[in-house]
């Protein structure tokens, strides 16, 4: 499968990365970004990210050199206008090129009242939802790090891509000539996917969406400082920050591992007592501070419970499960070794007698 | 319209719990794929969650006792009639009832098997328990979400990483049957959801590779956006997201603001460079500006002029968002019988649209075991008598009928949810 990716955002650069991590030729055309950055750093680590490719695969290609025909799909998010400059817009692909797969990405999507809209990523976290339970309660809704609403676009893009293409594919092998389940079409033909990355990230907590339609449950964001038993899910310990989380779990079990046994007292444990926080929170930031993160995250593990350490970039590329699995590329820039994070997948076709 | 569907006739095998695995079986089956789930009898489960996540909707549902001789056998005769297992049990488990994918490729090498966790393998915390939110903080999201000065905060979703490692299980899977129609070789994945929040920060990790120090946090501004930041509107914690990604825009937005006399700072024909150092001040103009408006209008008359806004959806109004309805983001799954005391309710499908097609039509939550019968009479012709047999040594187990209430404790409730989302 060889796939022309045309990206002037992050979403198709993402999704031709995508591809190319999983081994699938990807070219591209450089199209000038619609947003680049300013700080030259941030847009050289967005360049060494994006163009990490398994070794020979994809190049660039000019746009007056592009043969249709040695192409299965097209990803792309530079929209409609540019699209119809390069002749590349769905009507004129489909026509020249009927069995060639179009998928477009854009902020939301190319039908609906919102299509022609303005976004960043900030913009598309705001109407995807995901934004609202971001950050404290008390100040306002906090960006998710990077460019995540379009990244997940992305992944969408790529499987887009696939999808059709292997459903093109399978359905010509069968002699069916056909992708759909019923009413055959004469293919193989290609098809043309709009995705938009605000409905992608509706999935991301629907879970959310869904209590509030089942039972009118309010979702919000954190509060800086629980209530009741509650303790805060994360909290210093003596090498930086720990996730606590024992979900299910009674809290006499929780305090008695967290060393907190002066809390289990009739006065707390009965359901009807004022619950103590207040009393409670400098102990049970002098218990957790009492170790490490990894300490605690590896004892909380032997009993089930799902402890993090908050990991800064440094301690996950370096880490140890990280360098067990060899996911970081190493790379360099301006001759100094550096990482760059590679799939978050292992992948064998060999027949192996044990893969852990 | 025909009905998209690119993964007719593939059969998926999944033993999968809580939410990140059976959100990539999600997307599989809404691609067309034939998904069995397989639930053990001993695992505990929250009914109300599994219901409304939806993630379990559309697949078939087994119920089978692994600790039976008799249903793991079923188990792996399943297993070899699949094109895909996979399972988010923690990685050791299905080697003890002889469903790992070593032991299954050796009788079928063309099979694809998928391992989700937490951490991956191989590593020292492959058999460490996660849940989603644990994944972020172990990721590194979580860091780049906060000040140094500041105590962490995190997103209060619990599915935000579980539907991103979903979703690369997804991909992977389909990237595998590509492989496979090319060269005719199954294909064993192991699949982190860690490694999936890291690689989604793949900007900022190699910023931090380069700098030799984590990115500066800047909250919701961007430094090529100026100004850029989430304004409160009319309404209980009702918010508008505003970008000026251009200084067209800032003019434009310039002419919306209150009286500038009162900002005189607020300069329209400042650039962006001018316009970072009196950011705050602008972000105080913006402020007193949306307060008084209702966040939706305050969007499209921004967007009606150039400038990037949009309303911060809720769990209340997203359901409600017309640019959601004009693209059948969310469908209304209909009950066999009323749920929570109503006939439907609505959930996410397949956020793409297809030119020419319909996207796969969502069916409601089947019980654990509702499939028995079907399933192992389509995939591999076992008759309702020996299921009977099957169901008599308890290999096989159904749930049956359930009924649902929400969890006891939680955030404050909307008593009006059913009228404001015309629920029927």
């Amino acid at each position: 499968m060889r796939v022309l990716q045309l990206s002037a955002n992050t979403s198709a650069a993402y999704a031709g990365l995508l591809l190319r991590e999983w081994g699938f030729d990807v070219d591209h055309i450089d199209v000038a970004q619609a947003f680049p950055h300013i700080d030259e750093t941030r847009q050289a680590a967005q360049s060494v990210f994006m163009a990490t490719t398994i070794e020979g695969a994809g190049c660039a290609v000019e746009p007056h050199d592009i043969d249709l025909r040695n192409y299965d799909a097209i990803i792309e998010d530079v929209g409609t206008d540019l699209l119809s400059q390069l002749a590349l817009d769905w009507h004129a692909l489909h026509k020249t090129v009927p069995q060639i797969h179009l998928v477009s990405i854009s902020a939301f999507g190319m039908t609906g009242p919102a299509s022609g809209w303005q976004a960043t990523d900030l913009i598309i976290q705001a109407a995807g939802g995901v934004l609202h339970v971001s950050g404290h309660e008390d100040e306002a809704p906090r960006k998710l790090p990077g460019e995540t609403a379009a990244m997940i676009a992305g992944v969408h893009g790529a499987t887009a891509v696939l999808a059709a293409f292997y459903g093109q594919q399978t359905a010509s092998d069968k002699g069916t000539n056909a992708i759909a389940d019923s009413d055959k079409r004469n293919l193989p033909e290609g098809v043309h996917i709009d995705i938009s990355a605000q409905d992608t990230l509706m999935h991301h907590w629907c879970r959310h969406v869904a209590d509030y339609a089942y039972s009118g449950t309010l979702t919000e964001r954190q509060s800086r400082d629980p209530s009741g038993i509650h303790t805060r899910h994360t909290a210093r310990a003596n090498d930086g920050w720990v996730f606590l989380l024992a979900l299910g779990q009674p809290w006499q079990d929780v305090a008695a591992f967290l060393g907190l046994g002066e809390f289990l007292t009739p006065d707390v444990m009965t359901p009807a007592a004022e619950q103590p926080w207040e009393a409670m929170c400098d102990a049970y930031d002098a218990a957790v501070a009492s170790r490490s993160r990894y300490e605690w995250f590896a004892d909380a593990a032997d009993l089930g419970w799902t402890f993090a350490p908050v990991e800064d970039p440094w301690s996950v590329a370096n880490g140890p499960q990280t360098n067990a699995r060899k996911s970081m590329h190493d790379r360099h820039f301006d001759g100094k070794p550096i990482k760059v994070p590679g799939l978050p997948a292992r992948i064998w076709s060999d027949i192996r007698s044990g893969s852990n | 319209m025909p009905t998209f569907a690119p993964l007719e006739g593939v059969r998926v095998l999944s033993f999968e719990l809580a939410f990140s695995l059976p959100a990539g079986t999600r997307a599989l089956h809404d691609l067309g794929a034939d998904v069995v789930r397989v639930s053990p009898p001993e695992r505990r489960h929250d009914r109300y969650i599994s219901v409304i996540d939806g993630v379990f909707h559309g697949k078939r549902s087994m119920g089978i006792d692994l600790t039976n001789d008799r249903g793991r056998t079923l188990a792996r005769r399943l297993a070899l009639a699949a094109d895909v297992v996979c399972n988010n049990f923690r990685p050791a488990v299905l080697g003890k009832y002889g469903l790992d994918e070593a032991t299954l490729r050796q009788e079928k090498p063309e099979l694809i098997c998928l391992q989700l966790s937490g951490y991956g393998t191989p590593g020292p915390w492959s058999n460490y328990p996660a849940f989603g939110p644990s994944t972020e903080a172990a990721g590194g999201f979580n860091r780049l979400m906060y000040a140094e000065d500041e105590i962490p905060t995190r997103l209060n979703t619990g599915v935000f990483s579980d539907q991103l490692a979903g979703r690369h299980a997804a991909l992977a899977i389909v990237a595998a049957l590509q492989r496979r129609r090319e060269t005719g070789a199954g294909a064993g994945i192991d699949l982190s959801m860690t490694a999936c929040i890291t690689h989604l920060l793949g900007e900022n990790m190699t910023r931090a590779s380069m700098l030799a120090e984590t990115p500066a946090f800047t909250g919701n501004r961007d430094d090529r956006f100026v100004p850029q930041g989430v304004y409160r509107t009319a309404g209980d914690d009702e918010w508008i997201a505003i970008s000026v990604t251009s200084d067209e825009a800032w003019r434009a937005l310039c002419t919306q603001l209150n009286d500038p006399q009162l900002h005189p700072r607020l300069d329209p024909d400042a650039d962006r460079a001018a316009r970072l150092l009196v950011h705050d001040d602008i972000d105080r103009a913006i402020s007193e500006w949306t307060a008084p408006q209702h966040k939706d209008e305050i969007a499209i008359s921004l967007q009606a002029i150039g400038v990037a806004a949009a309303p911060v959806r809720t769990v209340a109004d997203a359901g409600l968002d017309p640019q959601f309805a004009a693209r059948g983001t969310l469908q209304a799954v209909v009950h066999d019988e009323p749920k929570m005391g109503f006939n439907s309710h609505p959930h996410p499908v397949l956020p793409w649209h297809i030119d020419g097609f319909d996207r796969r039509q969502l069916t409601d939550y089947r019980h654990t075991g509702a499939d028995n019968r079907t399933a192992l009479a389509d995939w591999l012709d076992v008759s309702s008598s020996e299921c009977d047999a099957l169901l008599a040594s308890s290999a096989l187990h159904e749930e049956g009928p359930m009924s649902l209430a929400p969890r006891p404790e939680g955030p404050p409730r909307d008593p009006n949810f059913g009228d404001k989302l015309g629920l029927r």
